[in-house]
């Protein structure tokens, strides 16, 4: 695990997460959880919706790949969900993407992606609070994606395991 | 271009270094570099202008980052990235690269 990535978010480590990714910086945090793999997604970078800070042009974001505002992070079959987060001003930082097993993946920012339990995992002075859950039918193209996170999910648990297994004991 | 001394080159490169490294320090976990730009490290980023542009172009070159395209345009006042490209970063990168070279800069 990462002791820089446990310092920048403090509830990391009690919530229970997983490195998912090595770092990249070909997409970020909102890229990822829109399902896009290949761009960066911010305001003045590439932002496919009306443009701003605020939380609202995220969730116009989201809004126009027809997620809906729904009421908390409990998983529902047949829907994907999104929590999205905002500081104390109301500015968007973050935004994380719900699996079909119930955890999360974010990618941060331009480093790695790890996949976490809750999206409580993550609040904190960098990210702020969740301010939003949005949630949409599962897209039948999104399956597969998804099939895939959640292999990658149970590999990167079972090599986190195996490294655990092989640490010396003191 | 603006043309230094050696001794004027070393001193900016230094410089360029130090908040180089804050600077990344500084954006590491967040997708959201825009917002960063009244934060002081950019701030004495971009307050070091013309000479620093060869520099960036470099750290681009080697390694991609987003952070540096907001710190370009802060100091040129120009984006070349054609609007095909927003948001690949390496190609972002390989935009801001061959302006550089069209307008003369070492990469």
């Amino acid at each position: 695990m990462s002791a820089e990535l446990e310092g920048a978010f403090p509830n990391v480590a009690a919530d229970g997460y997983t490195v998912a990714s090595p770092k990249t910086q070909a997409y970020n945090c909102v890229a990822w959880a829109a399902g896009d793999a290949s761009r960066w997604w911010e305001p003045g970078i590439y932002w496919p919706g009306p443009t701003g800070d605020d939380l609202a042009a995220l969730t116009g974001i989201f809004a126009a790949l027809g997620y809906v505002p729904c009421a908390g992070d409990e998983l529902e079959a047949g829907h994907e969900k999104v929590a999205l987060y905002a500081d104390d001003q109301g500015n968007w930082t973050h935004a994380a993407r719900q699996l079909s097993d119930g955890w999360w993946t974010s990618k941060l920012g331009p480093d790695e992606d790890i996949l976490h339990r809750t999206p409580q995992a993550l609040v904190g002075e960098l990210y702020g609070q969740v301010q939003e859950f949005m949630k949409r039918t599962t897209q039948p193209s999104s399956e597969q994606s998804v099939g895939d996170e959640i292999i990658g999910h149970g590999l990167a648990v079972i090599e986190a395991e195996r490294q655990r297994d092989h640490v010396a004991p003191e | 271009m603006i043309t230094l001394t050696p001794e004027q080159q070393q001193d900016v490169a230094q410089r360029f270094q130090a908040l180089a490294t804050r600077w990344i320090a500084t954006t590491r976990y967040r997708s959201k570099t825009q917002a960063l730009r009244n934060h002081p490290v950019y701030q004495e980023l971009v307050a070091l202008g013309e000479p620093v542009v060869p520099l960036i172009l470099v750290e681009l070159e080697q390694q991609p980052r987003v952070c540096w395209f907001i710190v370009l345009t802060g100091i040129t006042g120009e984006n070349p990235v054609p609007p095909a490209h927003a948001g690949q970063v390496d190609a972002m990168a390989r935009a801001w690269i061959d302006w550089g070279r069209q307008r003369g800069y070492a990469v």
